[in-house]
């Protein structure tokens, strides 16, 4: 298995297949990307990350709920798997120990 | 904003098809449609599709491609050619590193021959370029007048009325113009406020002169610029010059554009582009036709600078309104019609016009050969080089060859191979071109008078498929033939012979070896040639006294006070004759055709001039004399013809001419009074016209010719300035010598010789490098050989003769083909010239010597350096 380093935009996608319930899928993803970041990213990038994330087992799909404004095309649900939940536990416990070791004074001189 | 639902673009779609892989392609898809129906109804159809192109290009990534055949136990096959490709590609790149010397001069030689053909293949595609700028290039004709019987075109200028008329005459022809230059020498003062200089391209023009040409205007009407009388258009470095950072229209300007020397005053209507470099005629200012007065604005009579365009309908049929011109000079001239029309396609004028009176110095299309056959010789050289040190290498590959074969290599993966690594070479090889290219152009743009660069009008695409093409010619021309002959080693006679390279291979290198020498015996001679040619033009333009002729351009104030001027000028020792004329060679350029006598016609350049004019010019008397102050007669109808002007009027002989009566224009009942041996007019491609010499009145003189001994020239000039400045106050001082501008009628030619001779250089260098190479090498190879005769008792000398024997009997072939063909192509070029340089066998003799010094140097340092060493060191090892 390639490494399970979590990249940031992956996080971010991570993060809103979370967010999405169970109604994650590449467009979705997308324009939920776009409401809550101010990033625009393109849906090649998107579906490459997606392709890593699936590739890591952080994430795993399946395939269902064709539209016509799909042309009669499936779509792919993307859902977090345990091993996908355990990172985003893991990155956020990191992330939030290591804030709370920044001292009260240097942050707010940096302010 | 609420579209009609559309579709996405089918072909991106298709492509998106072409490239992904079927287990991502439906899903992906299916995103792109739901994306574009959302950007339809947010910001419309355009953007949607834009943006839904851009999308499937952006699914080229690793995760959606296709993959190839993939194993039962999920293991991802590689493809196997784009690893054998890169293996290829660094065991290719060793051997370059490994042979350094040989990969240097393999890679400089083909950079070098590459760097030419690129340069070249710009100066070419921008000779064939000129004038295809215009919209309707294809629809414009040059109405080309013919004085000679059979109607074959023979000037490029002529009468003002075929181009007035022609539009109204012919419904084949959408508009037409005529671009008139008058004031014979060609310049004219143009003023505005205190800013005063000398203009070359000062034109008149009729208003449709934007309708027939696209030149586009920046400010200004096309259609009605130049309708009205007294007005100009100028370009945007003209607005510039004289009127800064203010907006020129309607401002403006005093010129002194015609014979007459009048001021006129001119009104800013038009501000145009600069002409680009690739037009057959540049301007810059364009006054209104109507400016001119007087009822000979459509006069059928007489030639001037006035050259005659239209713009046919699209799809008119030229060759019938070509036989319509034939004839339609009888139409407004009757019987007494002494020229002929014929239409003559503007693309053609740069490259395949040899008209009289050019608006423009041309170029030919036998130049435009020339170049293109010396850049592929060149590139030829370099692959030949590329050829012979690949195959003498051969020997070292053979192991290697052999090797691969026995485990298993086909022969077509060994020939990609070999391929691939010339390939290899001809990649760094243009990298490096690219580099000198782009280093030299400036260079090149200097001594042609261009403006080159290496991405013309930013088209970067064209630059990449000049550098794929110049790789693949490099591997197709230097490759192709070591890589059949490499793979086509047997294995075991591979691994267990030494093959030395002789035999059959060794026989096609010497056969390429002689083509190259061959080449540049053929190039060093026409070099020679060239120079010679150029230095004898440079020696027939001066005169044999050896004294300077100054030319100054007379405006009226100096006609005005024309004695006093001539006083003050002759007040220095240093001018020794000096004397008005209506034209000087090189300047002025129409012939006059007239009946000499009352029913005989002819055409001549005519010189309406001042007494001491023939003295002043240093003509040469054949029989008779020339003008003189004491008799009364010569200031009326005395005239002095040219050597050639007897045949052409059917005069008998010198002596039989003087005497005889002869008429032109104000003097219909003139009499011959001298002859004097023909003179140049123009460059000396053109063959002598008859000419004659009338003497007039000062008004008539719009020069002052001025002959001076060559010393304290600075002093000189000082002095004639001086006077100038004391009698005139509106021209500024300006004079130019007689020798430099019949130098500046061949600076093509000039051109010409000395591009050849750098490339010449160029040549020689690349085939004296690859001889080095391939020298080097040999002796390397027979090192043993050497060791043994040594020991054997073999001096320094007989082991020097020995190797560098079989080189010069290659010289003695190359020279037995270079000679002949050499000597074909310069008497053709000759041919074009009316002085030609005899053929000396000394040239030839000199071209053969620099060839073989050349050999002799690149082997003679190698040979020596084997004769000399000690045969222990060469035989010691095993």
């Amino acid at each position: 298995m390639k490494g399970t380093y979590l990249g940031e935009f992956e996080e971010i996608v991570l993060l809103t297949i979370g967010v999405l319930q169970g109604d994650a899928y590449g467009v979705a993803i997308k324009l939920e990307i776009e409401k809550r970041t101010e990033r625009k990213p393109s849906i090649g990038a998107l579906h490459s990350a997606l392709s890593r994330l699936e590739d890591k087992g952080f994430i795993e799909s399946r395939e269902g709920g064709a539209t016509k404004s799909r042309g009669g095309r499936r779509k792919r649900y993307y859902t977090i798997t345990a091993a996908g939940k355990r990172t985003l536990v893991k990155a956020n416990e990191l992330r939030n120990e290591l804030f709370n070791l920044i001292p009260n004074l240097s942050f707010y001189g940096l302010n | 904003m609420k579209e009609e639902w559309s579709n996405p673009p089918k072909w991106a779609d298709r492509m998106l098809g072409w490239f992904c892989s079927e287990e991502h392609l439906e899903i992906l898809q299916g995103d792109l449609y739901e994306l574009y129906e959302y950007r339809l109804e947010q910001k419309g159809r355009f953007m949607a599709k834009l943006h839904y192109i851009k999308d499937a290009f952006d699914m080229l990534r690793p995760f959606a491609l296709k993959k190839r055949k993939t194993h039962p136990d999920g293991y991802r096959d590689k493809n196997n050619s784009i690893t054998m490709f890169k293996n290829n590609i660094k065991v290719g790149w060793r051997n370059i590193v490994r042979y350094k010397g040989y990969s240097t001069i393999n890679i400089m030689g083909l950079a070098l021959g590459l760097a030419c053909c690129m340069i070249l293949y710009r100066y070419v595609t921008d000779e064939l370029s000129y004038d295809k700028f215009h919209t309707n290039a294809e629809d414009i004709y040059r109405i080309a007048f013919s004085t000679e019987d059979d109607g074959v075109p023979s000037n490029a200028n002529g009468s003002l009325g075929p181009g007035a008329t022609a539009g109204r005459d012919f419904p084949e022809v959408s508009h037409a113009a005529r671009i008139l230059k008058t004031g014979s020498g060609g310049r004219t003062v143009v003023a505005h406020e205190q800013k005063r200089f000398y203009e070359e391209r000062f034109f008149f023009a009729d208003s449709s002169v934007f309708e027939v040409f696209s030149f586009p205007l920046i400010q200004g009407d096309r259609k009605t610029a130049l309708s009205q009388p007294n007005t100009v258009v100028i370009t945007e470095s003209m607005a510039r010059k004289y009127f800064g950072d203010l907006n020129p229209m309607g401002k403006l300007i005093d010129a002194y554009p015609n014979n007459d020397g009048k001021k006129m005053q001119f009104m800013v209507a038009g501000v145009a582009k600069d002409v680009p470099s690739n037009s057959h005629f540049h301007f810059d200012f364009l006054a209104s036709f109507h400016s001119q007065k007087g009822g000979r604005l459509e006069s059928w009579n007489g030639f001037w600078q006035c050259f005659s365009y239209v713009r046919l309908a699209h799809g008119a049929d030229e060759v019938a309104l070509n036989e319509k011109l034939a004839e339609y000079s009888q139409k407004y001239m009757g019987e007494n019609a002494w020229y002929t029309l014929s239409l003559q396609p503007m693309l053609d004028i740069h490259l395949e016009s040899s008209l009289k009176s050019e608006i423009e110095p041309t170029s030919s299309i036998t130049k435009v050969y020339v170049f293109s056959a010396v850049g592929l010789l060149i590139l030829v050289i370099a692959c030949i080089n590329f050829l012979t040190l690949s195959t003498a290498k051969s020997a070292r590959r053979a192991r290697e060859v052999g090797v691969r074969k026995t485990f298993g290599a086909h022969r077509s993966q060994l020939f990609g191979q070999f391929i691939s690594e010339a390939m290899l070479h001809g990649t760094l090889a243009t990298v490096i071109a690219i580099g000198l290219t782009s280093l030299t152009l400036p260079l090149v743009n200097e001594l042609t008078n261009k403006s080159l660069s290496l991405v013309m009008n930013g088209n970067w695409l064209e630059l990449i498929g000049i550098a794929g093409g110049s790789v693949l010619i490099v591997a197709f021309m230097a490759g192709l033939y070591p890589a059949i002959f490499l793979s086509s080693f047997t294995p075991i006679i591979a691994l267990k012979s030494v093959l030395t390279g002789q035999g059959s291979i060794g026989r096609m290198r010497r056969v390429l070896v002689v083509f190259q020498f061959t080449i540049s015996i053929a190039l060093i001679v026409g070099t020679l040639i060239v120079s010679q040619q150029m230095n004898l033009i440079r020696e027939k333009s001066l005169s044999e006294s050896g004294d300077q002729h100054l030319i100054l351009q007379m405006n009226n104030e100096l006609r005005a006070n024309f004695t006093a001027f001539e006083a003050a000028v002759k007040q220095s020792p240093a001018v020794h004759s000096m004397s008005g004329a209506s034209r000087v060679p090189t300047r002025g350029s129409s012939t006059d055709c007239f009946k000499y006598t009352e029913d005989k016609g002819g055409c001549a350049f005519a010189y309406r001039v001042d007494f001491d004019y023939p003295e002043t010019m240093g003509y040469k008397l054949q029989a008779g004399r020339f003008f003189d102050r004491n008799i009364a007669t010569d200031a009326k109808g005395a005239f002095v013809v040219s050597e050639s002007a007897l045949m052409g009027f059917e005069l008998g002989t010198a002596e039989e001419a003087i005497g005889k009566k002869f008429g032109h224009g104000d003097y219909p009942n003139g009499r011959i009074i001298g002859v004097v041996d023909d003179f140049h007019v123009y460059s000396l491609h053109k063959q002598k016209q008859p000419s004659f010499m009338v003497m007039a009145p000062k008004e008539r003189f719009n020069f002052m010719a001025i002959r001076v001994s060559p010393e304290g020239m600075a002093a000189t000039l000082d002095h004639v300035g001086e006077a100038w400045n004391q009698f005139s106050t509106e021209a500024p001082f300006d004079y130019f010598f007689l020798d430099e501008a019949f130098q500046r009628l061949h600076q093509e030619d000039i051109r010409t010789g000395k591009v050849v001779s750098v490339l010449t250089l160029l040549a020689i260098l690349i085939a004296a490098i690859g001889l080095f190479g391939l020298a080097s090498f040999m002796l390397e190879q027979r090192a043993k050989e050497i060791g043994i005769r040594k020991v054997l008792g073999a001096g320094v000398p007989s082991i020097l003769l020995l190797m560098s024997k079989s080189y010069f009997r290659l010289i003695f072939i190359a020279s037995a083909l270079g000679v002949p063909v050499s000597y074909w192509l310069m008497s053709k070029w000759l041919d074009g010239f009316v002085y030609q340089v005899a053929f000396s066998p000394l040239v030839f003799a000199l071209a053969i010597v620099i060839v073989g010094f050349i050999v002799a140097s690149s082997i003679g340092y190698q040979s020596l350096r084997a004769a000399m060493a000690n045969p222990v060191k060469s035989l010691r090892n095993e």
